[in-house]
């Protein structure tokens, strides 16, 4: 009995301090981490549209699942530099190793590019998805191409279920752009 | 005495390296070793998290019931991991994407629970520290070596620069897993080689 407690007592305690040590590290780093997740949200959308006079989220667009385990958290609205009005979509789908989350860019009827913001594809594989030479074949696009990959779409070697997957979410979602932002805007 | 110590810490080097004689954590080696800039981030977090809890190990040994050693070395190995993982989300955030998940994995990385079980748990500090250098080091250069290798040849590039021309036609079997194994084995082969040779 003595010894269960004994054991017991060495296990909690040393699981305590532990935990601790972890919310000492996790309360400096946090910020710096949510910090960048902004900036690099931010650099993503001055990445997909270079001209632009700022962007603001659109309340209405909310954590909407559109089927096919794509899940939209929010929508932006960029002020382009000519008067014209982009779009960028921050969702999330699932790829091969588990969830990705990418921001997709719109104007009128086509792609306007696809930035991954995190994902667990295999490194060196289907995380070349990152890649810009993958991903810019997608800007310009137009949203009534088929996007299937080794069609319409040059796949990544050895991750067929990755590109499909990110070729099939921006179809999916300019659907949902064409239907409800874009064209409902009409 | 002193001459002992020594041995403790260039045994991980060679003669009982971590990845080529020891065999253990091959998934993250073959994962992680594609690339240049990831084998470096992985061997410097895999080898703080290992020399950190072979230390804690090596320091408390005397007070952990043996019952429950196992649920306190996994305490000893999650902490300084997921100190890694947080500070490497917090200041190094591409690294730390490219890397994926296996930074969390080291957590069930077998070197350290193997080093921790066969040395930590048995050793005083001073041997442990020099066991943990050397084997974090022996894990160390046979990665980035392999990284090296696999990326210049599989990819053309090195660090993300291209290095090979653009006529060179990449062997991309070295940046798959069997690619990886074939390479190990060809290491193994050479080590093996060299040691038989000296004794």
């Amino acid at each position: 009995m003595k010894k269960i407690i004994k054991s017991g007592l060495t296990v909690f305690i040393i699981a305590t301090i532990g935990a601790l040590l972890l919310a000492w590290v996790y309360s400096f780093t946090n910020p710096k981490i949510e910090e960048q997740k902004f900036l690099s949200i931010k650099n993503a959308i001055e990445e997909i549209f270079p001209k632009q006079n700022g962007f603001n989220e659109l309340p209405d667009f909310k954590d909407i699942n559109i089927g096919n385990n794509i899940n939209i958290i929010n929508v932006y609205k960029v002020k382009l530099e000519d008067g014209k009005e982009g779009f960028i979509i921050r969702a999330t789908y699932s790829g091969y190793g588990g969830k990705v989350e990418s921001l997709f860019g719109y104007q009128d009827d086509k792609c306007k590019g696809v930035y991954v913001l995190e994902h667990s594809e295999t490194p060196g594989l289907g995380s070349l998805i990152t890649s810009k030479d993958f991903t810019k074949q997608f800007i310009d696009k137009n949203l009534n191409d088929p996007f299937i990959p080794k069609q319409d779409v040059q796949a990544i070697s050895g991750a067929t279920i990755s590109s499909k997957a990110i070729s099939n979410a921006i179809k999916t979602i300019g659907k949902f752009y064409l239907e409800k932002i874009y064209g409902g805007k009409k | 005495m002193k001459k002992n110590i020594f041995r403790e810490f260039t045994k991980g080097l060679a003669r009982e390296n971590p990845i080529l004689i020891i065999m253990l954590g091959l998934c993250s080696v073959l994962a992680v070793s594609t690339d240049v800039a990831n084998a470096i981030g992985m061997s410097l977090g895999f080898s703080f998290v290992l020399i950190i809890s072979e230390l804690l190990v090596s320091i408390f040994r005397k007070i952990i019931p043996d019952e429950v050693r196992i649920p306190i070395f996994l305490i000893f190995i999650a902490v300084p991991t997921t100190i890694v993982d947080l500070v490497m989300k917090a200041y190094f955030p591409s690294l730390s994407k490219s890397m994926g998940v296996f930074i969390p994995l080291i957590v069930v990385n077998c070197i350290v629970l193997g080093r921790i079980e066969a040395f930590a748990y048995k050793k005083n500090i001073l041997e442990t520290l020099m066991d943990s250098l050397g084997m974090a080091l022996g894990y160390s250069w046979v990665i980035i070596v392999l990284s090296v290798i696999r990326e210049v040849l599989g990819k053309g590039t090195f660090l993300g620069l291209r290095v090979l021309p653009k006529a060179y036609l990449p062997m991309s079997i070295l940046t798959f897993p069997p690619g990886g194994f074939f390479l190990i084995a060809v290491f193994i082969a050479i080590l093996n080689g060299i040691l038989k040779r000296r004794s």
